[in-house]
C-alpha cells in the first residue's frame, strides 16, 4: 500500500480517535476563576511595586545618611573632632570621595538588581529628591550602566 | 478599564476551550490543566493589549505549551524525589473510565501519548485538535518544518500501534463476552 495512503488513513482514524480531546470544555466556573486570579495577580503586583518603593527609599535614606553625614564621612570614618562647618569634599581627599561613591553605586545597583530591573524609575526619583543633583545625575548615569552590563 | 476588561472576558470566553484541551492533552490531569490554562490568561491579563488580535491564539498556546512543560519538568522532579506512587493507591484513586471527569480518551491512546514525548504531544494535539498547519505548529514550538513532519509521523506510528492493540483488546473483549 502507498505509505501517503497509509498515513491519510492513519490520519482520519487519529482525528476520529482523538474527537474526544476536541470536544473537552473547560470547568463551568473557569471564566470567573480567570477574573479572580488575574484581581488577585493586579493586587500582588501592586503591593509588590509599594514594598520596592518603599526598601529603596529606606535604603538609599540610610545610603544618602551613611555617606554624606559630615560627622560620621563617607563610610562611617568618624573624624577626630566634628568640623565646625559643613564640607563636603574639603575633608576628604577626592580617592576617598570617589571609592564611596563606587561603593555606594555598587551596592544600590545590587539592591536594584535583587529586588527588581523596573525599579530604576523609583531608583531615580528617590536619588533626585535625597542627593544634590550633580550627584544624583551622576550616580543614576553610573547605576544605568552597571544594570545594562557595561562595568 | 471596563473594555479592556469586557474584552479580556470575551477573549477569555473564546478561547477557553482549546487552551483548556491543550493542556489536558499535555498534562493528562484536569485539575492541573485548568491551573495552566488559568495561568496562560493571567499571563495575557499582564500583558494588556500589547498581544495583537490576529496573533492571539498563537501566543496563548505558546505559553500554554511552556507552562505545561514547566509542569511536566516540576512533576517529573517531584516523582524523582518522591519515587513513583503506590500503583495499588493510584488503582484505588483513580476515575472511573465513564466519570465525566476522567479521561475523556480511550485508554490505550491515553497511555500512547503519555508514551511521546511532551513536545511532540502537544504538537499531535495542536494539529489534530487544534486544526493548526504544520508551518504555524513548526513556528509555534520554535520547530523547523522537516522536524515538525518527522515527529509526526513517529507520533503517528506510536498512536496507529495503540489504536491496533486497543480494537484487539476490544476485540478479545467481545468475543469473550467480559
Amino acid at each position: 500500500m502507498n505509505p501517503r495512503h497509509t498515513d491519510q488513513i492513519s490520519d482520519e482514524k487519529l482525528r476520529t480517535a482523538l474527537k474526544p480531546l476536541r470536544g473537552v470544555k473547560a470547568p463551568p466556573d473557569f471564566a470567573s476563576r480567570v477574573a479572580r486570579a488575574c484581581a488577585a495577580d493586579d493586587a500582588r503586583r501592586r503591593r509588590r511595586r509599594l514594598f520596592l518603593r518603599a526598601s529603596i527609599t529606606g535604603l538609599a535614606a540610610v545610603l544618602v545618611l551613611a555617606v554624606w553625614n559630615p560627622w560620621h564621612g563617607p563610610l562611617g570614618r568618624r573624624p577626630s573632632a566634628p568640623p565646625r562647618t559643613v564640607a563636603v569634599g574639603t575633608s576628604y581627599s577626592p580617592a576617598e570621595i570617589a571609592s564611596a561613591r563606587r561603593q555606594l553605586v555598587w551596592t544600590l545597583a545590587v539592591t536594584d538588581r535583587i529586588l527588581d530591573r523596573s525599579s530604576h524609575r523609583a531608583l531615580a526619583d528617590v536619588l533626585g529628591r535625597r542627593i544634590p543633583g550633580t550627584i544624583s545625575r551622576s550616580l543614576t548615569r553610573a547605576l544605568h550602566r552597571t544594570a545594562k552590563g557595561n562595568s | 478599564m471596563n473594555t479592556l476588561h469586557e474584552n479580556f472576558t470575551a477573549t477569555v470566553a473564546a478561547h477557553q476551550d482549546r487552551v483548556y484541551a491543550l493542556a489536558l492533552g499535555m498534562l493528562r490531569d484536569r485539575d492541573d490543566a485548568a491551573d495552566v490554562a488559568q495561568e496562560a490568561f493571567v499571563r495575557l491579563w499582564r500583558k494588556g493589549d500589547r498581544v495583537p488580535g490576529e496573533r492571539l491564539a498563537p501566543w496563548l498556546y505558546r505559553v500554554t505549551h511552556n507552562l505545561c512543560l514547566d509542569h511536566l519538568r516540576r512533576r517529573n522532579l517531584a516523582l524523582k524525589r518522591l519515587g513513583q506512587p503506590d500503583p495499588e493507591a493510584v488503582e484505588r484513586l483513580s476515575v472511573p473510565a465513564d466519570d465525566p471527569a476522567g479521561d475523556p480518551l480511550p485508554a490505550p491512546l491515553a497511555a500512547a501519548l503519555d508514551r511521546l514525548p511532551a513536545r511532540t504531544r502537544s504538537l499531535v494535539i495542536l494539529h489534530y485538535c487544534q486544526d493548526m498547519k504544520l508551518a504555524e505548529i513548526a513556528e509555534l514550538l520554535g520547530m523547523s518544518l522537516p522536524a515538525v513532519k518527522t515527529a509526526l509521523h513517529r507520533a503517528r506510528k506510536v498512536l496507529r500501534e495503540a489504536l491496533q492493540s486497543g480494537a484487539a483488546v476490544a476485540g478479545q473483549t467481545l468475543e469473550t463476552g467480559t
